[in-house]
């Protein structure tokens, strides 16, 4: 009876204990009437081109939520910090939103370099982060059940559908590289090797490097030249990439030229001018921004009501769609995540989007518990007659992405 | 053999570039003492000036040219009159003096990130689109232009120094301050035109630069090449920033050629090391000597 007694009391105890020894549901940067949001990327420095227009194009989404009464009543507090295109900017800045200002939440806006040097923080912190410009494979392998990659494209992914485009559409018998020599470019360059290799059994005749501030690429060019290259495959930025087609142009190098996402943009065409002339380039965009179709009209006019004042003819470009696209699945996964909003809550939300694009602006985005990059699918344009005109092509799918993310690590 | 001359003459395009910003840093320092950490920026101002008044306003040619010396001078004379402004009446050390530069440049690379935003700018000046091929060597009408251009700038600065009654006064100040004083020169109106004349220099370089290059806020950090190349030319010798700008330029190619693409850039500094250290001051530097 005695030892019944104790029994039952002990019993009771861990009864009354159990809600404090199950983990606390995080509302950090959840306040009645608004949710704290951190915002960082690469908004000076050689990614700014890309940094400010998804920092644009994510204010555009956020003032829209904002001014329809926000996200269940409360409203959202963005709280924006530049990482210079730097790793050590990238950490600053993370570290800044994660434990000073204590956010809800991240949008990454950065390159791959910066955040890659930034993942061991994000981690550590659990706070949920969704990458909308970072291609780099490391983002999201390891699997790390906070970070998502939702508008930009898997460089592994990228780099395997630019071989298979080239490899099936183009079939030239001999392809060089020339890749940006930071993480961006090796990376990609990488994959594209990989897969020329284990698919089509062909080895570029020339991988050759530049530095990302690079301003002059004849001896790359010239280098490229003596391998006599059908197809010179692009894995750079926009300025270097426009550099290549006038020097190449110049230099009598008369290769193809097929190019990452980074590299051919709306203003890929007036930069180049004619050294541009039957370039094709990757873009996960299903419509072109100069296009008339509806949907892109309609979000063109209300960018530039929102910019009135920026006076460059190239926008809005590819990085403003992306960052207003992943900016409204951010708040679709915080409304489908309830009022009663936790992190938790809040990452499980985004692991059941599904084919989100936001009226067709771009790839459908879709994300699972165990594959958290959205993107599987782009396409290609070419540049002709200073124009730029869909291919028709469309690449990628979830079951290569699935294969990817089946693969050791 | 054909490849080698190639990469010269490429090499030669842009060390044109590096050696007329180059000769901007010497010709302020020189008379001023002062390393003038806004050069980058004023390349940059230039190269936006030449977009603003050529592409966005269609304006003529030598409107733009004008425009650009005009920008260059301004400015020159304004990052001029900001560091006098230190030295004399703050009694500022130098060190102070130079972070004014950096501030000065910070400021003028926001502006342009205010105004034209961060995406690339063409300024689509070519001289006719078909290269010239000499002796197998391709280069084009644009690229003979940079140089042209580079070195008729050169030419008329050397002219200006040697038989001018005002370059002369210049040269005579960079020499001794006091004496120069003495013998009635006007020292403030030889820094001020120091000043001016080096940002004319960095303005001019941006114009030359743009169409290569294309024009962004960060473009200014070529500058630092043209700083690399005044000190291997010996920090206060003209004509050793001009041997150092085309030396820095060609090295940079023939290292990229036939040594690494990938360090390029690196290689090139690199260079600079080893150079310091077989000649500290400098290919054309003497090394003063006073005698007690």
């Amino acid at each position: 009876m005695k030892h019944a007694k104790t029994f039952l009391t002990f019993l009771a105890l861990i009864w009354l204990a159990l809600p404090g020894l199950a983990p606390a549901a995080d509302r950090t940067g959840v306040a009645a009437d608004t949710i704290t949001i951190g915002m960082f990327g690469f908004y000076t420095g050689a990614g700014s081109f890309y940094g400010t227009g998804a920092r644009d194009g994510a204010m555009l989404a956020i003032n829209e939520i904002n001014g329809a009464g926000g996200v269940h009543g409360r409203k959202l507090k963005v709280i924006i910090e530049d990482d210079r295109s730097t790793p050590a900017g990238s950490i600053a800045a993370a570290r800044k939103l994660i434990y000073s200002d204590k956010v809800f939440a991240l949008i990454n806006q950065g390159g791959s370099n910066p955040l890659v040097a930034t993942l061991p923080i994000l981690k550590e912190s659990n706070v949920p982060v969704l990458g909308q410009m970072p291609s780099s494979p490391k983002v999201t392998r390891p699997f790390h059940r906070t970070i998502f990659r939702a508008a930009s494209f898997n460089d592994q992914l990228q780099g395997w559908l630019i071989a298979d485009f080239v490899m099936q559409h183009l079939k030239p018998s001999r392809v060089a590289i020339l890749a940006q020599s930071d993480e961006y470019g090796k990376v990609g360059a990488q994959y594209v090797i990989e897969r020329l290799q284990a698919q089509y059994k062909v080895a570029p005749v020339a991988v050759v490097e530049h530095d990302r501030d690079a301003t002059d690429l004849s001896a790359q060019v010239l280098k490229l030249k003596e391998t006599k290259p059908e197809v010179v495959i692009l894995y750079t930025y926009l300025r270097p990439g426009a550099i290549y087609l006038r020097q190449a142009k110049e230099l009598g190098l008369g290769a193809q030229v097929v190019g990452s996402v980074a590299a051919g943009q709306r203003v890929t065409v007036s930069l180049a001018g004619e050294n541009a002339e039957g370039a094709m380039f990757f873009t996960y965009l299903p419509i072109l921004e100069e296009s008339d179709n509806p949907a892109m009209v309609a979000f063109t006019k209300k960018w530039k009501a929102a910019y009135p004042n920026v006076i460059d003819p190239g926008r809005p470009a590819l990085p403003d769609i992306l960052g207003y696209v992943a900016t409204r699945l951010f708040a679709k996964a915080l409304e489908a995540a309830g009022k009663d909003l936790t992190r938790e809550g809040f990452v499980e939300a985004l692991e059941n989007v599904r084919e989100f694009s936001q009226d067709g602006l771009m790839m459908p985005i879709t994300f699972t518990s165990t594959n958290h990059d959205g993107m599987s699918q782009a396409t290609f344009f070419v540049i002709k007659g200073q124009q730029r005109q869909m291919t028709g092509v469309v690449v990628g799918g979830r079951k290569l992405l699935d294969e990817i993310n089946a693969m050791k690590q | 053999m054909e490849l080698f001359l190639q990469q010269v003459v490429s090499g030669m395009v842009s060390g044109s570039i590096y050696a007329l910003i180059a000769i901007g840093y010497v010709i302020i320092y020189k008379a001023t003492d002062v390393v003038n950490f806004a050069q980058g920026d004023l390349v940059m101002a230039g190269a936006y000036t030449g977009i603003l008044t050529y592409s966005l306003l269609s304006l003529p040619f030598g409107v733009m040219v004008i425009a650009v010396v005009g920008v260059g001078a301004g400015l020159g004379l304004g990052v001029g009159g900001m560091v006098s402004l230190m030295l004399v009446r703050f009694q500022s050390s130098m060190v102070n003096t130079i972070i004014v530069t950096l501030a000065v440049g910070i400021v003028l690379n926001s502006t342009a990130m205010l105004i034209f935003g961060p995406n690339p700018y063409p300024l689509p000046i070519t001289f006719g689109k078909v290269p010239i091929s000499l002796w197998g060597v391709r280069i084009t009408p644009l690229s003979l232009v940079v140089i042209g251009f580079s070195a008729a700038v050169m030419v008329v600065l050397s002219g200006f120094f040697r038989f001018t009654r005002l370059g002369k006064a210049m040269r005579a100040t960079a020499q001794n301050r006091d004496a120069a004083a003495l013998m009635g020169i006007s020292v403030r109106k030889m820094f001020a035109l120091s000043w001016m004349i080096g940002g004319v220099l960095g303005a001019l370089g941006g114009m030359l630069l743009a169409p290569l290059i294309l024009a962004e806020p960060s473009m200014g950090i070529v500058a630092v090449k043209a700083f690399a190349a005044a000190i291997i030319g010996g920090f206060t010798s003209l004509p050793g920033a001009i041997i150092g700008g085309f030396v820095l330029g060609v090295l940079e190619n023939l290292a990229g050629g036939y040594m690494s693409t990938a360090f390029k850039d690196g290689i090139a500094y690199f260079a600079l090391g080893a150079i310091l250290l077989l000649k500290p001051t400098g290919f054309f530097e003497r090394r003063a000597v006073r005698r007690v």
